[in-house]
This record gives C-alpha cells, sequence and structure tokens, in this order.
C-alpha cells in the first residue's frame, strides 16, 4: 500500500515541477470555455431560454465544466507518450510494480495539486460572478463525488488512448483527437441536453458524460435527486467497465512496444 | 538575388518531394490520422451544429458563414502541417543540436529549419477545410465575381503566411527560453479558436488582441466579411497584406536574432 | 596557402547563475548573474593544404568548441580564424560550399528516405555537377562498400552504415578541408579499418586537408601526422605524431600522455 502512496506524492512533486506544463494546459482549457462564454453570452441576449437552460444556468455550467477538465490535462499523456518514444518506458515496465498502477498513482498526485489550486481560483471568481445562491450541502457533496467518479473515468480513458500511442508515431495527433472527442461527448462544451435526440441515445451508453455533464447537473441543480443518485451509479459502472477493458487492452499493448533506438 | 531565391525555392520543393517519400515509411500512421483527424473535425463541427440546431444566428452570422470562418482557420492550420512543419519542432532540434547541421550547409538556417519536417495530417486538414469552404459557400449567397474570387485565394494563401509567422515567432523564443518543450506555439495555435466566431461577440478589449496583437481576425474574421458583404470592415481588409509584411518582417529578425544568441552561446 | 590559420583565438561563455526554485527564478528574471567560462585561451596554429591533423584532449579541453569556431558554428570571443582564406563565420554559406563535416554522433542524412536521395538532395544543394557526382559516388561505392545498403533508409542503418554514409555524403561536394568530430565512436574494428583507410586515400590522392577530434589513441597512430592535443583551452603539444612516441613510447592512454605532458610544462 505504502508505494501506491509514494507514487502518488511523486506525481504530486512533479505536478509542481511540470507547472508550466500545467498552466499551459489550463490556459488552453480557459480559452476554450472562455470562447464558449461568449457565444452563449451572444446567444442568450438574442433568446433567453434554450432548451430549458437560461443564462444564469448556462454561466454556472461554464465554470464548473471547466472545473472538471482542469485536472489530468495534456501532460500525463503526452509524458507517456514521448517516454515510448526515447525508450525510457523499459524502465517503468521493468519495476515491480503494475504499469497501470504507476501511471494512475502518479496522475492522481498530480491531478491533486492541479485541482486544488484550480478550485481555489475558479472558486473564488465562480462565487464573484455568479453568487452562492442555489449550491445546498447535499448537492454539494453529491457533486464532489461525482467529481471523483468522472476524473476516474478521464483518467481511465487517458490510459486506454496512452496504450494506443504504443501503435503509432503520431502521438500528438492521437491524443489530441482523443481530448477534442472527450470534450464534445463528455458536455464540456455544450450540456448534453441540447444535443438532438438521435445523438443523445449514443452518448448516453459512453462513458464520457460522466466526466462533465453529471458532476455539472448535479451541481447547478438540473437532475432531481433520484436521477442524481442514478448518474453516480453511473459513473460507478463505468470506471470498473474501463478498468477490466484497460487491463484487456494492456495485455495486448504490451506485446507490441516498438522500442525506438537511437 | 532574384536567382538566389529562384534556387531557394527550388530547393524547397526538391527537399519537400523527398519528405514526401518518406510517407512510405509511415503509411499506417497516416491511416490513423485520417481516422482521427476527421473525427475531431466532425466534433468540431457538431458544436456547430448543434448550437445553430437551438438558434438561427450569433453575432448575426448563421451556420454557413461560420463555416466560412472556420474553414480559413483549418486550411491555414493544414498548410502550416504540410509545408512548414518544422516551424513546430524547432525547440526539439535546438535541443538536438541539429542547428549545427544545418549551419555547416550552403544554405539559409531557416529554409532547413522549415523543410525538416512534414505532416501529411496537413493534408487531411487542407482536404477537409476545402470541403467545409465548399458547404459554406454553396449556402450563402455571394456574388462571386472575379474580383472576388481573386480575394478568396489571395486572403487564403496570406492565411497560411501569417499562421506560419505565428507558429514561427512562438516556437523561436525557445532560442531565449531554452527549455524541454515549447508550450508557446501550441498556446498560440489554441488562442485561434476565438476566431472561429466573429468578433463582434467578444468585449472590445478582445477585439483589440486579435487584430492587433495576436492577428487571428486578419485570418479569418475579416476576409470572411468581405466575402460575404459584411459591412464595416474596408480599411482592415485593405490592412490585409500590410499585416502579412509585418509578420514576416517579424518571423525573420526573431530567427536571425535567435541564430545570433546560438552561435554566441552554443547550447 | 595555409588551409586554415587559427590566431589567438579565444571563446568564453556566460554561463547564468541562477538560484534554485521559484524564487532564484524572479531573481535572476530582475538581475541577471553571469559567471564566465573560457572554453579556449588564445591558441594560435595554422595548417597546410594537404595535412592531416588531429585533435586530443580531455572533455571539456576545448576540442568541440575550437573545431565548431572553425567550421562556423560558432561565433569566437576574440582572435582571428581564418578557413581557406574567409571568416567560416562571417562568410557561412560560402565558406560551407568548401568544408565537409562529421559529426560522430549526429548525422547528416535525412532519416527517412533512401541513402541515394539524401545523395541526390546534397547534389542540388551543393550544386555538384553531374560528371563529378557521378565520378565520385563511384568510388565511394567501391571504398566505402555503400552498395549493399544504398537504397536503405538511415533510419535502417546500422551504426557501422551511417558513418560510412556520412563520410561520402561530407565529400561528395568536393570540400577542401574535412572536419570530423569523434568520428569512430561506437564502431567495430573492422569499420574503423575501413573509415581509416578511406580517409587516408581522399587525404593522398585528392589532398584534402583532414581535422579530426577524438578521444581515440588508434585514430591518430591510423590517420594523423600532426598531432595537437589540448588542455583546459590551452594548446598543450603541436607536432609531429612521431615526437609524441619518442617523448612517451610506454604510453598506452591519452590521459597518460596529457599528465605527462602537463606535468612537463609545469617544470
Amino acid at each position: 500500500m505504502k508505494k501506491y502512496f509514494t507514487l502518488m506524492k511523486c506525481g504530486m512533486s512533479e505536478g509542481i515541477m511540470y507547472r508550466s506544463n500545467f498552466l499551459t494546459s489550463m490556459l488552453a482549457n480557459f480559452i476554450q470555455v472562455a470562447v464558449l462564454f461568449f457565444v452563449w453570452k451572444s446567444i442568450f441576449a438574442y433568446q433567453p431560454v434554450v432548451s430549458g437552460y437560461t443564462w444564469e444556468m448556462m454561466r454556472k455550467y461554464v465554470f464548473v465544466s471547466f472545473l472538471c477538465n482542469s485536472a489530468l490535462s495534456f501532460g500525463f499523456e503526452m509524458q507517456a507518450a514521448d517516454k515510448i518514444i526515447s525508450g525510457d518506458m523499459v524502465l517503468d515496465l521493468l519495476k515491480p510494480v503494475s504499469y497501470r498502477s504507476i501511471v494512475f498513482c502518479r496522475a492522481a498526485g498530480t491531478a491533486l495539486i492541479e485541482f486544488f489550486f484550480t478550485l481555489v481560483l475558479v472558486g473564488a471568481v465562480y462565487l464573484a460572478v455568479n453568487g452562492a445562491a442555489g449550491i445546498t450541502p447535499i448537492r454539494l457533496l453529491l457533486f464532489l463525488i461525482s467529481l471523483v467518479l468522472g476524473q476516474g473515468i478521464k483518467l481511465q480513458i487517458q490510459y486506454f488512448f496512452s496504450l494506443i500511442c504504443f501503435y503509432t508515431d503520431n502521438a500528438y495527433g492521437v491524443l489530441k483527437g482523443r481530448e477534442i472527442l472527450t470534450n464534445f461527448f463528455s458536455g464540456a462544451l455544450i450540456p448534453l441536453a441540447m444535443f438532438p435526440d438521435f445523438i443523445r441515445t449514443v452518448i448516453d451508453r459512453l462513458p464520457f458524460s460522466g466526466i462533465v455533464y453529471v458532476p455539472c447537473s448535479i451541481f447547478i441543480g438540473t437532475f432531481p435527486m433520484r436521477e442524481c443518485f442514478e448518474a453516480l451509479f453511473f459513473q460507478i459502472l463505468w470506471n470498473v467497465l474501463l478498468f477490466l477493458a484497460g487491463s484487456i487492452f494492456w495485455k495486448k499493448a504490451s506485446s507490441v512496444i516498438s522500442v525506438y533506438g537511437g | 538575388m532574384i536567382k538566389r531565391w529562384k534556387r531557394y525555392f527550388v530547393i524547397y520543393w526538391k527537399i519537400q518531394l523527398q519528405n514526401i517519400k518518406s510517407l512510405e515509411q509511415y503509411r499506417a500512421d497516416f491511416f490513423m490520422m485520417l481516422f482521427f483527424t476527421t473525427l475531431s473535425q466532425a466534433c468540431n463541427l457538431s458544436v456547430i451544429g448543434i448550437i445553430y440546431s437551438n438558434i438561427p444566428s450569433v453575432g448575426g452570422w448563421n451556420m454557413w458563414e461560420i463555416l466560412i470562418l472556420y474553414g480559413y482557420l483549418l486550411f491555414s492550420e493544414g498548410s502550416v502541417n504540410f509545408f512548414f512543419q518544422g516551424a513546430w519542432k524547432i525547440t526539439q532540434m535546438l535541443n538536438k543540436a541539429e542547428i549545427d547541421r544545418f549551419l555547416v550547409r550552403p544554405l539559409p538556417v531557416g529554409l532547413q529549419l522549415i523543410t525538416a519536417k512534414i505532416d501529411f495530417d496537413g493534408l487531411n486538414k487542407m482536404f477537409l477545410a476545402s470541403v467545409i469552404f465548399f458547404l459554406g459557400f454553396s449556402h450563402c449567397r455571394i456574388n462571386w465575381r472575379a474580383v472576388k474570387v481573386l480575394y478568396f485565394v489571395i486572403t487564403l494563401v496570406i492565411a497560411c503566411i501569417i499562421r506560419f509567422c505565428m507558429i514561427w515567432i512562438a516556437s523561436c523564443t525557445s532560442f531565449w527560453l531554452g527549455g524541454i518543450k515549447n508550450s508557446l506555439n501550441y498556446f498560440t495555435l489554441t488562442i485561434g479558436e476565438m476566431a472561429k466566431y466573429p468578433l463582434t461577440i467578444y468585449p472590445a478589449v478582445l477585439n483589440m488582441v486579435f487584430a492587433y496583437i495576436i492577428p487571428y481576425a486578419f485570418i479569418s474574421y475579416f476576409p470572411a466579411s468581405y466575402l460575404l458583404g459584411k459591412s464595416g470592415c474596408l480599411w482592415q481588409n485593405l490592412m490585409i497584406p500590410a499585416v502579412c509584411g509585418i509578420m514576416l518582417f517579424i518571423a525573420g529578425q526573431v530567427l536571425r536574432r535567435g541564430l545570433r544568441r546560438y552561435e554566441s552561446n552554443g547550447n | 596557402m595555409n588551409h586554415i590559420e587559427v590566431d589567438r583565438l579565444s571563446k568564453s561563455y556566460h554561463i547564468a547563475k541562477r538560484e534554485e526554485g521559484f524564487l532564484g527564478a524572479v531573481k535572476h528574471l530582475v538581475s541577471p548573474q553571469y559567471e564566465e567560462k573560457q572554453a579556449v585561451k588564445g591558441i594560435t596554429f595554422s595548417i597546410q593544404e594537404g595535412e592531416s591533423v588531429a585533435f586530443l584532449g580531455a572533455n571539456g579541453a576545448g576540442k568541440s568548441t575550437t573545431i565548431k569556431m572553425l567550421t562556423g558554428i560558432l561565433k569566437s570571443t576574440s582572435g582571428t580564424v581564418r578557413v581557406l582564406g574567409r571568416d567560416p563565420f562571417k562568410e557561412r554559406m560560402t565558406n560551407a560550399k568548401n568544408i565537409g563535416v562529421v559529426f560522430g554522433q549526429k548525422t547528416q542524412l535525412w532519416w527517412d528516405i533512401p541513402i541515394i536521395d539524401t545523395f541526390r538532395l546534397l547534389k542540388d544543394i551543393y550544386e555538384i555537377p553531374e560528371a563529378v557526382y557521378r565520378k565520385n559516388m563511384e568510388l565511394f561505392m567501391e571504398i566505402l562498400g555503400l552498395e549493399e545498403f544504398l537504397q536503405q533508409p538511415a533510419r535502417r542503418l546500422s551504426l557501422g552504415q551511417r558513418v560510412r554514409a556520412d563520410m561520402a555524403a561530407a565529400i561528395l561536394h568536393e570540400p577542401s578541408v574535412l572536419f570530423l568530430d569523434e568520428p569512430t565512436i561506437g564502431l567495430d574494428v573492422a569499420v574503423k579499418q575501413k573509415v581509416y583507410e578511406f580517409l587516408r586515400y581522399i587525404n593522398k590522392e585528392k589532398r584534402i586537408t583532414i581535422l579530426l577530434t577524438s578521444h581515440d589513441l588508434n585514430d591518430l597512430e591510423s590517420l594523423c601526422q600532426r598531432l595537437i592535443i589540448l588542455e583546459a583551452g590551452n594548446i598543450l603539444f603541436d607536432d609531429g605524431l612521431k615526437k609524441i612516441y619518442d617523448l612517451y613510447p610506454k604510453a598506452e592512454t591519452l590521459e597518460e600522455i596529457v599528465i605527462g605532458l602537463f606535468n612537463r610544462r609545469a617544470h
């Protein structure tokens, strides 16, 4: 058990060391969110209610969505991909801990730092812009649980994709694709409620919504209580499924590592 | 002088031809990227589609007009990937001291930097952008006189050049900042997100930034405005070639000074 | 004419003194502190046409710095350096046409295309006439045995094959001076022999001046008549190879010789 904590601590100090990486990702994330902020602003100036959302609700959604996406950004997948290319990955494979545990624990450590930082920042701005109206303690609690579960899903999806990088030279392209896909399906850019029905049926069967849309809806209040608990169950289920899928894929991928020489 | 530049132009293409040959080594990658890029662009476009399925206009622009903005951005991005990918990799080349190799050859270092890498994904992007342009234009009522066609082609080329200069300048900061990675060029790319929507939705301060500091507005918004017959951007449109010239000048200066620093300090 | 002339050449680096951590970074931004490190301390020597000279010295002795100044990669701090009558830094591209460089650990070849295509590109870059190109290619295939892997891309070659190809690439344009920086590092004995044979041939038959840096005494014995030993930025020894063996007939390693010379000088 201790080794996992050590790995996490390692991740935490990496989070502080690679803060420029983190800042860039955060800025990039911020810009995307800011763009949509202004887009929505101009939309809601034109039409006060869109798919059941008001500008007030949308503003809150934007903030929380930013928070959900703030940790576990591009950074650590690129590190993994770079390691493959440089051949350093072999060192990780020789350690007496499963490769996945190494990745997860370090990522968790880094994520904690990133989260803490963003939470403070976003929390302050949120309260300044939106005020504390509509936040009940029980929703807050459910939100935090949902947030953690959502990050679990995100981490596992990223792990999955980082394994895909074993098969290709263009890791950046794959990961960029992953980022765009995830942003789209998770509701980070547009609340899933606004999606047309035929897309909804597909998305609801995918894990992505658990990363942003679910925690956001719990927090803002667009989910009635019962739906909150159903959603939490959905997130737990996907965490398990992704864990299993990750194990299976790892077995296949680990035999395909192409080690690049000098 | 002209003879020299002509020679550089010919060599540029000769090197690029060889770069293209290298695709043979990366065929599987190419198809994988084709898949991912198409998927990514589909997602981006769906975002636009979904927004517009709820409301008819953003900042006074309808969906097809937004596609024109998107087309300029995607096409210029792809062009840098395919024609000037070296601009992205300057930091890595600095770290591996590949610049030394360039300095002992009788060619300008800038030319060698640009042609050092090629990214075939750029072709995908340019192709998709062309499709998007086609979709957008076919649904907009534009009076396509010869002037407008010429204008479109010129502004598209200039958009590619300005994009290239932005990435180039951002990457060249590594001459001074060092470091293993350059985040500034990725950051520059991300700021471009803002240019996907009409400038009018942003507060005045940001408008200033996008027009005069990070000139994305000259890549998409101003040219598209003219083509679509939107009023109020005439003199900015006339400024487009000037902006291009200024960016090229800055890019050249940055390289010269960066190289000077490199040659004084080693690495 | 002297092919290479070096007069009181010096190079000192400004190294930023930076403290650890965040505060250190801020301090450095506000009031940057530099310390000066002298890598080369006013050395003087000249090399005639057709000589083959070895630069020996421990790491940090100043060999690489000197070579970089001779090839135009690095700018000197003071003193003059002339290669074929030109300042290699000021007239970089003109000088580049007349020199060849082999970096032992980095390759000049394009990575993903067949070697033969690299040669064709070099032909265009150096503007080599067809007849000269053909003649040289035949020569290389004979002496260096390139034919077996001419169609392979550089990434697929073994180190030995790659170095041989690099040698050919450096001489293709018939330079007057050839610089080699640690060319035989990591090579096995058989390949080394081929390389020595090639270098001896071009030195004798084509009168190409050769300058190489090395850690390896074998290189010295096989190739060079003259030896320049650098230590801490100064020339410790500059004379014929025979002299060294007269002075230190029992020496087996470079270190022994250098220590011996150092002590001798101190007395």
